[in-house]
């Protein structure tokens, strides 16, 4: 399998007050396209940080990442803003969206800010309603933000992430604000969409949503200080293989 | 002086006529009346039938307008600066409301009185008020005193209870604007704590946004977010269209009235006939204000139509002459101005209504006398004149700026001896073959060196040569007001990209993380700034016409007329000042709007 992501000796500084945080320390690790990557970790580890680096929504402070073959860190900022907009889909644990815009309108908009997706605004329109009714959330297509569940909102930005047929989403904490029932439904969802074929890499603190994904990372302290690849059809199994896992690792 | 009213000079004046130079000729006629009993004065004026100034009288007539047009204009602007301001106050005090519900709505639920929340607030605008106020007051007493000198030297102004005055007016100004923050701050009374817990928006929560759909339409998303946001929040962009509206209003009448008063048209409401040039003879007082004056006048006139026509231009010479006649109409009696075209018959002037004077019986008279005299058409007065008395009906009113107003037109010849002229004006000029612009400009440059000795000048320099360097001091406030005008409408804008900027940062960084690129978002924002903008400079040019005839024409009819035709510089007024305004704002709002680089993706997990 090809590698989507590669990501090598990765830093990442923050400076406040004059004091230095070094909160990604050569971080080193690769996702294989089609994967479903896990990041797990205590609160204040770096996982959020991890992922916006490598996603190019914060710059590093030193190391290589390799998006698509791409060295992200040589990208001009236009070029890594078309980037995340054509080549990666994001979802955020604060379900934002514009507030006057309506929910199909909120899906559609990276489409159709998009230059490289080619389809014409009726299809773009078309291509958001298909998601929409596959994520089971149509018939709340015109209402406004304010007039939807937090699980129909959540699903609304799987579809947005979705729009413009990425290769990989990057999810953090998707299901944070959910209650279980909606995170089941969600995580269904995404890993429909990672079984289609779309590489999924996410960040939580859950471990039923973590035991769905293929492969775990345990990041403390800005470091990844420990890998997982999980087998078997059984989520029991899975889940119950995980947890022990965590427990090593310090969970 | 009633009916010729204004003519009681300032100290400062008299020295200014005494240094004018083109006046000097005639200072002797100018009697400097030391005194503060002005009532009496007048009544002394009145009675007297002799007359005590003789300088010029048109050029201070026509100087007092002036005044009077900048006065006006200098009103209008001020009066649009206050709407303004009380439009942004009470928009910047309802969106710190609202940024701040939370604070608020913790503080009720905490038990604190509304009252008491208020009064908090009015004590910050408070504050705020009297810094602004000592500030004011402190800079008032620099730029006041040359603010007044530059308006008006004639309009003499006490000065010397200014400190106390001042402080006074601050003191009121801040009480308006504390009293106008109480009654703004009425909000808080409708957060209730339960908006402070809710994680939503604000109280806006449940209303209906979005009021039209991006779906399949071709639009670009920034655009129709932009149009969307207008949409969807009205009245803060009215608010801001309104305040725009004003600025962008303000600046097309004084524009209006400047081009207005330069143009050949003025000629009109000055109560004189049209013409196409004029010819400044100089030491035309002496030579024509003497008792054979007339013959004098009437032979230099019909010289001057013979080299025309010689050249192969048929045109008219004419020359208006000014005496002082009293009018009287049962007991009303009434001390006016009376004119007369020389080799001009009554039928060219501008009358409101009635037809002209067609015989030495009758007269036309400004709307202003004849509501003096409580007299109307067809009606017959008394006009004595220093050669003698005639009753005459009245066949027209008209409108006039000269003397305020107060004048009466006769028949030509019907008068008096030119010795007794109270001024008179220069040789008119007009073409019988309805020539260009360009070849009168062709013409007048041939006629000036036909007469090397005296002035030539097309219609338009005539009037400004009249009304005294009306072009250049219009331009002056013109040029004064489109600065001001820009200022206003930047600090505006600004503050409300600025306040946009605060309260999308969650949705700029959302946009940013998605991959909207820098550009593209900065455009969102200027768009609609820009679109507000568009819409005003529309809307102030489909309603310049009312308005024009509101403010403009409120202004001319202090001055005695009545319905004007602007004069409108079509170009500058609706295209480029507009275009300037247009362009700085919405550079500034691009400017501010730079911020937005500053923005970062990941903020958007910790944005509230
Ligand atoms: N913009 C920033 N500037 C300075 N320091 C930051 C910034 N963002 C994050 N940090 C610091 O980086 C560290 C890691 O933050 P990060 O958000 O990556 O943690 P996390 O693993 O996602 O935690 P959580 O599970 O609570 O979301 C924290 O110590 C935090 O204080
Ligand atoms: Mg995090």
């Amino acid at each position: 399998m090809a590698i989507i992501l590669e990501v090598t000796d990765l830093c990442k500084t923050y400076i406040t007050n004059k004091r230095q945080n070094n909160v990604l320390r050569n971080v080193n690790f690769s996702v294989d396209e089609g994967e479903m990557v896990a990041v797990m970790g205590p609160s204040g580890s770096g996982k959020s940080t991890l992922l916006y680096t490598v996603s190019g929504m914060d710059r590093m402070t030193a190391g290589k990442v390799l998006f698509n073959g791409k060295d992200i860190s040589k990208l001009k900022p236009n070029e890594l803003a078309a980037l995340r907009l054509d080549e990666m889909g994001f979802i955020f644990q604060q379900m934002y969206m514009l507030k006057n815009l309506s929910v199909l309108d909120n899906i559609i908009l990276p489409a159709r800010q998009s230059k490289a997706n080619t389809l014409s605004a009726k299809e773009k329109l078309e291509r958001g309603k298909e998601l929409m009714r596959r994520l089971g959330i149509i018939e709340i297509a015109d209402n406004d933000i304010n007039e939807v569940s937090g699980g129909q909102l959540q699903r609304a930005c799987i579809c947005r992430s979705m729009i413009n047929a990425p290769k990989m989403i990057f999810a953090d904490e998707p299901t944070g604000a959910l209650n279980r029932q909606s995170s089941n439904e969600v995580m269904e969802e995404l890993c429909k969409i990672n079984a289609d074929g779309t590489t999924i890499m996410l960040v939580t603190h859950d471990a039923k949503v973590a035991a769905k994904c293929s492969r775990v990372l345990y990041i403390v302290d800005g470091n990844i200080q420990g890998e997982y690849n999980l087998s078997g059809k059984d989520e029991r199994t899975r889940e119950r293989a995980l947890n022990n896992w965590l427990m090593e690792q310090g969970w | 002086m009633m009916g010729n009213a204004r003519f009681l000079i300032s100290e400062n004046d008299y020295k200014a006529f005494e240094k004018a130079e083109p006046l000097e000729p005639y200072l002797f006629y100018l009697s400097f009346i030391d005194t503060d009993d002005i009532p009496t004065l007048e009544k002394a004026l009145n009675d007297c039938d002799a007359i005590a100034f003789s300088l010029d009288r048109s050029t201070l007539q026509f100087t007092y307008i002036l005044e009077m047009v900048i006065a006006g204009i200098l009103l209008v602007v001020s009066i649009a600066l206050i709407i303004i301001a009380v439009v942004i106050l009470r928009f910047t005090i309802s969106f710190t409301l609202s940024e701040e519900y939370r604070q608020i709505g913790i503080m009720k639920a905490i038990g604190i009185p509304n009252r008491k929340i208020r009064s908090l607030y009015l004590v910050k605008y408070l504050a705020i008020s009297v810094l602004g106020a000592i500030i004011g007051l402190t800079l008032s007493f620099p730029f006041g005193s040359t603010l007044l000198k530059m308006v008006s030297q004639n309009i003499v102004m006490e000065n010397s209870n200014s400190l106390l005055l001042g402080v006074l007016c601050a003191a009121a100004v801040v009480c308006t604007i504390v009293l106008f923050c109480y009654l703004s701050t009425r909000k808080v009374k409708k957060f209730t704590p339960v908006d402070a817990v809710r994680s939503g928006t604000t109280g806006e929560r449940y209303k209906k946004k979005g009021v039209i759909k991006l779906g399949k339409k071709p639009v670009r998303p920034v655009f129709f977010m932009a149009v969307n946001d207008i949409l969807s929040s009205p009245k803060r962009f009215l608010i801001m269209l309104f305040t725009f509206f004003v600025g962008i209003s303000m600046l097309m009448v004084g524009l209006n009235i400047s081009s207005t008063m330069t143009s050949g048209k003025m000629l009109g409401w000055i109560n004189m006939a049209q013409c196409d040039a004029a010819l400044v003879e100089s030491g035309s007082i002496e030579k024509y204000m003497v008792a054979d004056g007339r013959e004098k006048l009437n032979q230099k006139i019909s010289e001057i139509e013979s080299d025309l026509s010689e050249k192969g231009w048929e045109a008219d010479c004419f020359v208006e002459v000014i005496t002082t006649v009293i009018v009287t109409k049962g007991d009303t009696k009434l001390k006016t101005n009376g004119v007369e075209g020389i080799n001009m018959t009554p039928d060219e002037y501008m009358y409101l209504e009635g037809t002209a004077p067609q015989n030495k019986n009758e007269i036309a008279m400004s709307y202003i006398v004849a509501d003096k005299l409580g007299a109307q058409i067809g009606d017959t007065v008394t006009v004595k004149t220093p050669d003698g008395e005639t009753e005459c009906m009245i066949t027209a009113v008209y409108q006039t700026m000269m003397s305020l107003g107060n004048n009466i037109r006769m028949y030509p010849g019907q008068t008096y001896s030119f010795q007794n002229l109270v001024g008179l004006n220069d040789l008119q000029i007009r073409f019988n073959d309805d020539p260009s612009t360009g070849e009168i400009e062709k013409r007048i440059e041939a006629i000036k060196e036909m007469y090397p000795d005296d002035k030539v000048m097309n219609a338009g320099d005539y009037v400004d040569y009249c009304v005294g360097g009306v072009g250049g001091m219009m331009d002056g406030v013109t040029g004064l007001l489109l600065p001001v005008i820009i200022l206003i409408d930047i600090l505006v804008a600004v503050l409300m990209e600025k306040s946009f900027l605060t309260k999308e940062r969650g949705e700029i960084a959302m946009l940013k993380a998605i991959g909207f690129k820098n550009r593209s978002i900065i455009l969102w924002q200027i768009l609609r700034i820009a679109i507000v903008m568009i819409a005003a400079v529309l809307f102030s040019v489909a309603l310049a016409d009312p308005i024009g005839k509101l403010t403009t024409g409120g202004i001319f009819q202090m001055m005695g007329a009545k319905n004007i035709i602007f004069d409108m510089d079509v170009l500058k007024t609706f295209v480029i000042y507009p275009a300037v305004i247009l362009a700085a704002t919405v550079f500034s709002v691009f400017l501010t709007a730079l911020l937005i680089r500053k923005v970062n993706s990941n903020e958007i997990n910790s944005v509230e």
